[in-house]
């Protein structure tokens, strides 16, 4: 049942929402077994917060929370918004916000308040 | 041959010797999905490389008078390959418990020694010298079993290095003769090529 409330509105509210760039890893094996990976990229609308104590106990052992970002999109933005690697079939998405890098390392589907993910992404160097 | 060379020698002889699906056998540690549970895949990964005794030095003299060294080495490098899963789900497509993995290794050792693919190898520069036990790996991964086996390979491999030697293609020579008495001295210059 859904929520009286759509939340997901929020997401996408200039007031409240910053602009990201999504690349969504797609790539192809050739024969010989070596992976080319190619980014598919989208322009998309979010909330962008700093991780915070009560997100380290959800995040991996080890990780650093001020190199952790979460994100708050609407499944508006479209194609499964964004997503973690499912280790078989597909890698996690890298969010690029601003100069920096993030790739998710958890994604958190809320279908009941207007469908949208809390997403914890991790920031890293190239 | 680098590293990746063999690698990619090694991927090419396995998948082909087991008539395994193009882009089926894969080097280790890269960035890629690895397929759905039951998608029969091989990775490769040389684990070791050790010389084997003293190069054999060489000399090529080049058609421009200039010369190259080389050293012929052998090296013993071992080629660690692992099979992962079986095509064989149950009724709701999560995979079996199956021991495809570990015969899929034992029959590479067999295979290993056909005619055509003694062929293979010689053609990649590859000489089999030792094929080590098979072991079942088979775990649980993502809540169900993933059957996984592993053989190591010991190949002999030749590799050439060289470098340009310095030579004297052509020099200079100066010869200053002092005749008897009070003369000028006389120079000479002589033009010499090796």
């Amino acid at each position: 049942m859904s929520g009286l409330v759509d939340v997901s509105e929020l997401m996408t509210d200039p007031e409240f929402a910053r602009e990201f760039t999504r690349r969504r890893p797609t790539g192809t094996f050739a024969a010989d077994g070596s992976f080319s990976s190619t980014y598919d990229e989208a322009i998309m609308m979010g909330v962008v917060q700093p991780a915070n104590s009560d997100d380290m106990k959800t995040l991996p052992e080890g990780t650093r929370i001020d190199n952790v970002r979460v994100f708050w999109v609407a499944d508006s933005e479209g194609a499964a918004a964004v997503r973690i690697g499912d280790g078989k079939t597909f890698e996690a998405d890298v969010l690029v916000l601003g100069p920096e890098l993030f790739r998710v390392i958890r994604a958190e589907p809320r279908r009941e308040d207007g469908g949208y993910f809390r997403v914890w992404a991790e920031g890293f160097v190239t | 041959m680098t590293t990746d060379d063999l690698n990619l020698a090694v991927r090419n002889l396995v998948r082909t010797v087991m008539g395994m699906a193009d882009g089926s056998v894969r080097p280790t540690n890269q960035v890629a999905p690895a397929g759905a549970q039951t998608l029969e895949i091989a990775t490769v990964q040389i684990i070791t490389a050790a010389e084997l005794g003293w190069a054999n030095e060489g000399q090529i003299d080049n058609s421009d008078g200039s010369s190259t060294a080389t050293v012929d080495a052998l090296e013993e490098v071992v080629a660690s390959i692992q099979f992962f899963r079986s095509p064989n789900p149950d009724p709701v497509g999560l995979a079996k418990f199956s021991t495809a993995a570990v015969d899929r290794a034992r029959a590479l050792c067999r295979r290993l020694q056909l005619p055509s693919a003694v062929a293979a190898m010689n053609a990649a520069g590859l000489g089999l010298l030792r094929m080590s036990q098979v072991r079942d790996l088979t775990a649980i991964a993502d809540s169900t079993w993933e059957s996984r086996a592993s053989v190591d390979l010991t190949f002999d491999v030749s590799t050439l290095e060289s470098e340009a030697v310095q030579t004297i293609l052509t020099g200079e020579i100066d010869l200053t003769f002092q005749p008897p008495g009070n003369a000028a001295a006389i120079t000479r210059t002589f033009q010499v090529t090796t």
